[in-house]
């Protein structure tokens, strides 16, 4: 079926404010990645670029809005187009609050590094590792518009938020049997919570996904009911 | 930067000239020909003065006598041709000049007009003793009145104070007994001849028949009962008219010629008087109105050389109303047909070439058509149906011409020019108007009943413009149809039907060619030609104002269409 | 037969309940997007069946139509120039029927009746569908004649009869307040946006069931053009209304249901929100985003 599709002048608005959702959610992932690495080798430099470079976010979302919103008002969009707007906004903030947790979890290990290695972290790792996978996948799905795959990322959240349970009774445990280590630990606990936040924006942005290319809102269906 | 130069005029200036100058000429063309027939028709009725003139001694005399009194109407060169070498070697110009003298009194002199060499000319006197006086016979009379002589006896001498008055009022009188006379005459014996005229034919009919049944003798019987009935009413009206013209000769004027002969006349033929040497500026200007008057209202005389128009101008509105009555139904409705009904093929495509070509054909060619279609065969029809006792004694009513047969000639003359200017005007219509009117579901009748019809007025009105305008001034196919010089009776009077369609009647057009070729003394109807143009140019106007007023309130009304 | 006894009204006792101390009880109930549309209504009251439609006998414009139209309720078709919506739209009262050549296989029906049976006037047939044209065409009579065009042809003639439908149908058409006072005067003498309301209370003075508008405000300045979508969104209780648009916004505010033609064909049609939000064929995407046409 052929047909002799314009691109009309004002479609290239659109697909930068693709492009800039895209910049973001690279950057986000740079975040999260670089955030893991400072806490698990305890890298004060790249702590800190972690906390320069959410600057960057911030700025992002920023202007997303402000181009959605224009592009809303002048261009009266429709179907495909006005859910791209739609998502680009919602996601930006998710992305923008990802790297808000990123940056959190950055400012811990920089207050953690006087101290003494924690010896048992429990499975910070393994969430770190999950975590990541789950952004990045999140990232992938937008990129290569694969709402199936996005819409089975809310489930493995679901080992995500298991794992942050786990951590809470562990670590609160281990307050009650020294409290000396209570500082270090209360810390460990608010890096798990904040990795487990990480991972409910990554499912959020997946919902998203699945609603820019499926038209279809999965938020709080039985499909992706968290505990 | 904004200084224009020769290639900034904008291009076909020079042609916009041009165009002015084709209307220019245009306009000056029709002010022209206006002009000179109002300045000549008008001139016509103007009361001239009466000049005396006396002849040189030992110049040719005029009926013996060196005295002429006549309206110098002309004043030209001689043509080089008929002057002698002694005139044409005279250092006075004026011997080379000639005047023509309107001397009246035709039935004295025998002639209306002489010319008179200018050199021959003694003196010019314009005395303000002599009298015009209109004549029902032969024209004017300019005379120096001697006497009234009364029936009694007594006279009125010229010289009293008294007898301009007199005069006057005898005149009156004798005026308004003719009146009388043609009341009775016209009126009620023209009633009864008509009907005796029927009666007549009838019995004329019936005594042809070689035998005749029970009822047919019944009838001849009855029909001389009534013939000898009418007689008696006749008679006492014939004696009633009798007696007033006997007394129209009671009075009589006593009158000396210019050349010095005595005359008498009686009262009874004079029409009309005044003084054109006594007259101040308004009473010229009363004569002048009077002129006019007499000549739209007054019927002819003397072979329309004399009196009035007024039987023509009722003749050429009886038979340019019929005309536009008869064009424009059958021209509203094919155009009709042809724009809204009829499928657009080649077939209706030659129709409208057919029609458009008939607007060319030559006048005279519609006069034939309408001669032998109309007057020939459906006349002829008629009369055989309708009339079959006229045909039998040889008096035909319809198969000849008409004033209907000449209506319905001209209309079919006229038609084209409806078919065309309805057509555009009904195409002028804008096809939003027919298709919301169908889609509020009228009927295709309805929406031309109700929207393009009227809109489309303007327009068709001006088609019916044209139409008269053109019908009102044919002349030759009218010669064939129906149009005489002198008809005896109006198309339109006071006898059941009232409206003669039979009749022949006369035409302003024809009368112009009439009078102008066939009259007897041209010089004399010249003045007359040109006061009938003027009354036809006139009346054409007037006629054309009527409709385009009618036209304007229609087009306020329903300002849709484009004229 | 056993009398029951009357039901007593708990249900109404609550909500005057519930309204005085909760005042946004039943805003989830009450619905701006779906007002509720009485289930009585027939949904197929003007059915397209298998439609086609060809100029001068052999040039086919209309290809295989199907489509039900529902009862009062506003249907817009929209499509690119040349596609075909406004010959499906002047087929449905047969004003098509003027054009000399056309052809045409299929059927559509109003109300469960042929409008190509034979024994059907085509008169009566435009008695009952009111059109509106993409130019205004009021006639050169007077407001109160152009109104009451269709009941003067239709034979009616009682003045009080007449002044009644004069004043309903210029209320009806949002103008009875612009014009009470100047009723006799030309048309002619209204605004652009006037007029075409003018048309529009022509329209629908007949009373009819169906109300066909071709681009009723392509001519029309924005001002002019919002009168007329409120006239639309109030006629609609009354009125079957289909409307062909090419102001894709204009179907948007206005229509129930949206049909999506091209070069002839129906490509998608279905609710409007279905449609602007998320159509089925790509087509129809391509369409409503501007991305062609």
């Amino acid at each position: 079926m052929t047909q002799n599709i314009q691109k009309r002048f004002y479609h290239a608005e659109l697909q930068e404010l693709r492009d800039h959702l895209l910049l973001m959610a690279t950057l986000a992932i740079e975040s999260v990645s670089n955030t893991i690495q400072a806490l698990e080798s305890f890298d004060m430099d790249t702590a800190e670029r972690v906390i320069r470079d959410d600057d960057q976010l911030d700025e992002l979302e920023i202007r997303i809005d402000a181009e959605a919103t224009r592009y809303i008002s002048l261009r009266a969009p429709v179907a495909s187009d006005v859910r791209l707007v739609m998502v680009a906004m919602k996601a930006s903030h998710e992305l923008e609050r990802i790297g808000d947790e990123a940056t959190g979890i950055a400012k811990r290990v920089m207050r953690l590094v006087g101290e003494s290695r924690f010896g048992d972290t429990g499975r910070i790792k393994e969430m770190c590792a999950l975590v990541l996978a789950q952004v990045r996948d999140a990232v992938r799905c937008l990129i290569d518009q694969d709402a199936p795959r996005a819409a089975g990322i809310p489930m493995r959240d679901k080992a995500i938020d298991e794992i942050h349970r786990e951590h809470h009774t562990l670590f609160s445990d281990r307050i009650m049997g020294d409290p000396t280590k209570a500082g270090s630990l209360i810390e460990l606990i608010f890096i798990s919570k904040a990795l487990e936040r990480i991972g409910d924006h990554a499912t959020n942005i997946a919902e998203e996904i699945v609603f820019l290319y499926q038209a279809e809102d999965i938020r709080h269906t039985d499909r992706v009911k968290r505990s | 930067m904004f200084t224009s130069s020769q290639k900034d005029r904008p291009p076909g200036e020079t042609f916009v000239w041009f165009t002015a100058m084709g209307l220019a000429v245009g306009l000056l063309m029709i002010v022209g020909l206006l002009g000179f027939i109002v300045w000549r028709g008008v001139a016509v009725f103007w009361p001239k003065p009466v000049a005396e003139i006396r002849l040189k001694e030992g110049a040719p005399t005029f009926r013996g006598s060196s005295n002429v009194v006549g309206v110098i109407t002309k004043q030209q060169a001689i043509d080089a041709r008929n002057l002698s070498p002694e005139q044409l070697s005279n250092p006075d110009p004026t011997v080379r000049m000639e005047k023509q003298l309107f001397v009246g009194n035709r039935n004295y002199f025998g002639v209306s007009y002489v010319y008179f060499n200018a050199g021959d000319i003694e003196a010019v006197d314009y005395p303000d003793g002599i009298l015009n006086i209109e004549r029902m016979e032969w024209g004017n009379a300019l005379v120096y009145p001697i006497a009234l002589e009364m029936k009694d006896g007594t006279r009125v001498e010229a010289s009293d104070p008294a007898f301009p008055g007199r005069f006057r009022d005898l005149l009156s009188e004798v005026n308004k007994r003719r009146a009388a006379i043609t009341r009775i005459e016209k009126g009620k014996i023209g009633k009864i001849n008509h009907r005796m005229r029927e009666l007549q034919l009838d019995e004329r009919y019936l005594a042809r028949q070689k035998t005749l049944t029970a009822t047919q003798e019944q009838d001849l019987k009855r029909v001389r009962e009534r013939i000898r009935e009418l007689q008696t009413a006749y008679d006492p009206l014939a004696a009633q008219a009798l007696a007033l013209r006997e007394q129209q000769s009671d009075h009589r004027l006593l009158f000396r010629l210019a050349t010095g002969e005595e005359r008498s006349q009686a009262m009874g033929e004079f029409v009309h008087h005044f003084w054109p040497n006594r007259m101040s500026v308004f009473k010229k200007i009363g004569q002048f109105l009077h002129h006019v008057k007499e000549f739209l209202i007054a019927y002819p005389r003397e072979a329309n050389t004399e009196g009035g128009i007024f039987p023509s101008i009722f003749g050429t509105v009886v038979m340019t109303l019929l005309m536009s009555l008869a064009v424009t139904p059958f021209g509203v409705l094919a155009a009709i047909y042809l724009r809204e009904y009829a499928k657009q093929g080649p077939f209706v495509r030659a129709v409208r070439i057919a029609v458009n070509n008939l607007a060319g054909v030559p006048s005279i060619v519609f006069g034939i058509f309408g001669l032998g279609f109309f007057v020939y065969f459906m006349g002829g029809n008629i009369d055989r149906i309708f009339f079959p006792r006229n045909v039998e004694l040889g008096v035909p009513t319809f198969g000849t011409g008409g004033v209907l047969w000449a209506s319905l000639t001209l209309a079919l003359m006229t038609v084209p020019v409806v078919i065309v200017s309805t057509e555009e005007a009904l195409a002028a219509v804008s096809r939003g108007v027919r298709q919301g009117a169908l889609a509020c579901g009228a009927s295709k009748w309805q929406t031309i009943q109700t929207l393009v019809l009227p809109a489309s007025a303007p327009g068709i009105l001006t088609g019916l413009i044209l139409a008269m305008a053109r019908g009102a001034g044919e002349v030759a196919p009218l010669i064939l149809v129906g149009v005489v010089a002198l008809a005896p009776s109006l198309p339109v009077d006071s006898i059941f039907p009232f409206i003669h369609l039979e009749r022949k009647f006369m035409h302003l057009g024809f009368h112009i060619y009439d009078l102008g070729f066939q009259s007897p003394d041209s010089e004399a109807a010249m003045p007359m030609v040109f006061a009938t143009t003027l009354v036809l140019i006139l009346l054409v106007v007037v006629l054309n104002l009527g409709a385009i007023l009618i036209r304007n309130h229609l087009k306020r009304k329903y300002m849709a269409s484009a004229f | 037969m056993i009398m029951t006894a009357p039901m007593p009204e708990p249900t109404a006792k609550a909500e005057t309940r519930d309204r005085v101390t909760n005042p946004l009880s039943g805003v989830l109930e009450r619905s701006a997007t779906n007002p509720n549309p009485d289930p009585s209504l027939r949904m197929d009251y003007i059915r397209v069946s298998n439609f086609n439609f060809f100029y001068n006998q052999t040039a086919q414009v209309l290809f295989d139509l199907n489509m039900d139209i529902p009862e009062r309720q506003v249907t817009a078709f929209i499509g690119p120039s040349g596609c075909g919506k406004s010959t499906l739209l002047r087929n449905i009262n047969r004003m098509n029927d003027l054009i000399d050549g056309v052809r045409h296989e299929g059927d559509i029906q109003i109300n469960g009746h042929s409008i190509y049976d034979p024994y059907l006037e085509v008169i009566s047939l435009r008695k009952r569908i009111g059109m509106v044209f993409q130019k205004s065409n009021p006639f050169p009579k007077s407001i109160y004649e152009n109104v009451i065009y269709s009941l003067r042809v239709a034979g009616r003639k009682k003045k009080s009869e007449l002044d009644d439908t004069v004043e309903r149908s210029l209320r009806g058409a949002a103008l009875w307040g612009e014009v009470k006072d100047r009723l006799h005067e030309s048309a002619f003498s209204l605004s652009g946006g006037q007029m075409q309301r003018l048309c529009i209370a022509r329209a629908i003075a007949n009373r009819p069931e169906i109300l066909l508008m071709d681009e009723p405000c392509s001519a029309l300045d924005p001002i002019a053009t919002g009168k007329i979508e409120e006239l639309i969104h109030e006629l609609k209780a009354s009125y079957t209304i289909v409307i062909v648009t090419h102001n894709m916004q204009q179907a948007a505010r206005v229509s129930d249901r949206t049909a999506f033609f091209y070069l002839g064909r129906l490509v998608e049609y279905d609710e409007t929100q279905k449609v602007f939000m998320n159509p089925s064929n790509p087509q129809t995407e391509a369409y409503v985003s501007g991305r062609f046409g």
